[in-house]
């Protein structure tokens, strides 16, 4: 029976680990890890802060939708 | 994880408009960014869902005469373009290539043009890729019923019709790389990663497993490399991203712990890819490729806690509000199925267990519980979101979107206990070699009749589901005065000005 | 320095091309150099055309083409083979057709088990002829049927219990389902001569 296959596949894995964990280490370094929870609160803004939905039609306050085409 | 004040300085920049495609109208009123994507999204986003609906209805149409015939055999059994070994893939095709692709589809669009605040582009290359689409599947569907099935599990349509579906991925993909690159966010949000990886990784799948270079046991390994990763790296990461947002948009508060969310993201993109395999549990492929699959398979829960995390502590503190939201409602339902059914294939593929449910009905169960209560449901979800944005109109009736919840809900439910229970008895049965294989038949057959009852049901659902769509489409129906919901929120819910205390009595 | 989502894509594409060398490549590589296992042999002439017609009829969704090791799950126990399957079995099958449920027994060896082709035809006509309380679907299409003259049925005429054929009618087999028929003899799975050698 032969290993190479599974040698192969332990290659993988092994080069693919070591790959993965170089990445991580250089993303570190350059800083992406810092305000990582930043990004939450893309859904929301000025016109719609959290806790309060106003993405809605037809509400009396509502923004209404331009003439559909 | 509340900010103390909701105005953040990346926020901010992200709506202010660029020169270029919003004209200076909108620097009137900020707000509307969100009124102008829906817009410029509405027909491509229509298109999709619209076929994605009108495939449901067919796949479910096929999915009552494959029940039907397990129970009663002989049922049409003179016709051959309807026997059960025809009916069955074109059953799996039109719910996995024609409803949910589709409806992912449409959702993804316009998630995209929100998640990236700018309008979709190329909306006429969209639509022309969803007509190709849709000749993909006429011509897959009627190829199966006519005997032309490629035999291979998951992709039995005839290539012709996969020679339609794969371009027309990359029509969409083409679409969105162009909106992409012209963004006007600084930070791309969890949703967008999802969104762009499946884009990125279904069509290498779909060729991968196209390729004519394969047969015997490698054939299967690949065979079940991409079912597994179709489910795993095209309809999870819409169910997902779509999940990130609704959740999120609807409770009103920001994921529970978004850093988090990149964790869950890469151990999916890296693990899920490697568990295909334990389809192959006990089979002829080699022991030790086998066991690989069962050990990434494990490390799936990794994925499925961080997701499960973020989902549910979101949802859960303002969790009274799926009372109120369909959309809610149906998103919730589905990430709760989703942490079930992961946490199920992370633990079953072991060796001794799968003695048992490998072969059986057990895995029917196991992949409905994944590919309906996760993927349909939030798919039902975001459609009652987006529909009312792009369409500018409400839904028609609280009452038939209840009827289309619970049907669903306690179909699947029905479906999915009774085909786990029946499965389990099935395999161990078959273990005992003292039982006749009829008798093995006889006793899964109940199980297989409450299977044709839950299907009953889920049809009612989706026949409410399609007939709302329809009505929203067409803006018939009252005209509305506010968002649709089950019971009336109390005031300050949902913005200002939502009706006065709740009155559960009057509104159902 | 890469930008973000070019980041994401190039590790999204290295994910998968990993998992795809793994799970697909290499074993297409190791196992192409494997010898077909003793009664294994290409397929010719009715058989290919039975292959096809059990793909057409998606035999597959019920029916298995793999024995479980001895000792794992019932299978031998059973009496569906002699051995558990090995890759050399399969050498020849374009597509697999392992199969994935057993709402019917597994076919791998179904030619040592069921070697008559008139219990196979009436099977096929109507599996609850030969069945009962099966859930099979029928097959009818794969059959012509005859006038019975007063000679009696044609030599030919699948043989059915009272009430399964047409009334005053015989049925015959097509070319369809001799060739359906012909394709189930092929799969039997030879014992081998050195039992140690299974995987």
């Amino acid at each position: 029976m032969s290993y190479a296959p599974l040698l192969v596949i332990v290659g993988i894995l092994v080069g693919g680990a070591a790959a993965t964990l170089t990445v991580l280490f250089r993303a570190d370094r350059a800083g992406l890890f810092r305000h990582l929870s930043a990004g939450a609160t893309v859904l929301f803004d000025e016109a719609e802060p959290p806790g309060v939905p106003q993405d809605q039609l037809f509400a009396p306050d509502a923004t209404r939708p331009p003439q559909a085409t | 994880m509340t900010p103390s004040s909701p105005v953040l300085p990346e926020a901010a920049e992200a709506v202010l408009p660029t020169p270029g495609r919003l004209t200076d109208a909108v620097l009137e009123d900020v707000v509307t960014w969100r009124r102008r994507v829906d817009a410029a999204s509405r027909r491509p986003v229509l298109a999709y869902v619209l076929s994605g609906v009108v495939w449901l209805v067919v796949g479910t149409g096929f999915a009552l005469l494959a029940s039907f015939k397990l129970d009663e055999p002989d049922w049409l059994g003179q016709t051959a373009a309807l026997t059960f070994g025809r009916v069955r893939p074109a059953h799996l095709a039109a719910m996995v290539y024609g409803w949910l692709s589709m409806v992912d589809i449409g959702i993804m669009i316009w998630l995209w043009g929100r998640l990236l605040k700018t309008e979709v582009r190329h909306t006429g290359v969209l639509l022309a890729s969803c007509a190709l689409w849709n000749v993909g599947m006429v011509i897959g569907i009627i190829g199966l019923l006519a005997g032309a099935s490629t035999g291979v599990e998951w992709v039995e349509m005839p290539v012709a019709s996969f020679v339609c579906i794969v371009p027309a991925l990359g029509l969409v993909a083409f679409s969105m790389l162009a909106s992409l690159r012209r963004r006007r966010v600084q930070h791309l949000y969890i949703s967008v990663w999802y969104l762009g990886a499946c884009m990125l990784w279904t069509p290498i799948l779909l060729v991968a497993v196209l390729l004519p270079i394969y047969s015997g046991v490698p054939h299967a390994t690949v065979n079940w490399w991409f079912a597994h990763n179709i489910l795993g790296l095209w309809l999870t990461p819409i169910g997902l991203a779509s999940a990130y947002y609704f959740i999120p948009k609807v409770v009103g508060r920001p994921v529970y712990s978004y850093h988090l969310s990149y964790l869950g993201f890469w151990t999916l993109a890296l693990f899920y890819n490697w568990a295909g395999v334990h389809h192959l549990v006990g089979g002829p492929a080699p022991q030790w490729l086998v066991t690989v699959s069962i050990t990434f398979s494990v490390m799936m829960i990794i994925p499925v806690l961080v997701v499960a995390v973020n989902h549910h502590m979101t949802a859960f503190s303002r969790i009274r509000r799926v009372v109120y939201s369909p959309t809610l409602r149906f998103v919730v339902f589905g990430a709760m199925s989703y942490t079930a059914v992961s946490l199920q294939g992370a633990l079953m593929p072991f060796r001794s267990l799968m003695e048992v449910t490998h072969f059986t009905h057990y895995t029917i169960a196991h992949s409905h519980l994944g590919m309906y209560a996760f993927g349909t449901m939030i798919a039902f979800g975001s459609v009652y979101y987006i529909l009312p944005r792009v369409t500018g109109w409400e839904w028609a009736s609280r009452r038939l979107i209840a009827l289309h919840f619970w049907t669903t809900g306690l179909g699947i439910g029905m479906y999915v206990v009774g085909m786990t229970i029946g499965g389990v008895i099935e395999g161990r049965m078959m273990n005992d070699a003292s039982i006749p294989f009829l008798d093995i038949v006889a006793a899964t057959k109940p199980w297989l009749w409450s299977r044709s009852v839950a299907g009953v049901l889920m049809t009612v659902g989706h026949l409410t589901f399609a007939y709302l769509v329809w009505q929203i489409v067409r803006h018939r129906g009252p005209a509305p005065t506010g968002p649709v919901y089950f019971r009336t929120p109390p005031a300050g819910v949902f913005g200002q000005g939502d009706g006065g205390p709740v009155d559960s009595s009057a509104l159902l | 320095m890469l930008t973000r989502p070019a980041l994401l894509f190039l590790g999204a594409f290295a994910a998968i091309l990993m998992s795809f060398t793994a799970l697909a490549l290499v074993p297409k590589l190791q196992l192409t150099a494997i010898e077909p296992t003793p009664g294994t042999e290409e397929l010719f002439g009715a058989q290919v055309r039975g292959r096809e017609i059990y793909i057409r009829e998606g035999c597959i969704y019920c029916h298995t083409q793999q024995v479980r090791p001895p000792g794992y799950g019932g299978d031998i126990a059973r009496g569906w083979g002699p051995r558990g399957s090995l890759p050399g079995d399969y050498v020849y099958d374009r597509p697999h057709l392992l199969g994935t449920m057993r709402t019917g027994p597994d076919l791998r060896d179904i030619a040592s088990r069921q070697p008559s082709s008139a219990w196979h035809y009436a099977h096929f006509y109507n599996p609850r002829s030969v069945s009962p309380g099966s859930i099979m679907p029928p097959f009818p299409w794969l059959f012509t049927t005859v006038e019975v003259g007063p000679g009696g049925a044609p030599a030919d005429a699948v043989a059915l219990p009272p009430g399964f054929a047409p009334p005053g009618r015989a049925v015959i087999p097509t070319e369809e389902a001799e060739a359906l028929v012909a394709y189930l003899m092929t799969l039997k799975l030879e014992p081998l001569a050195d039992p140690t050698a299974t995987e």
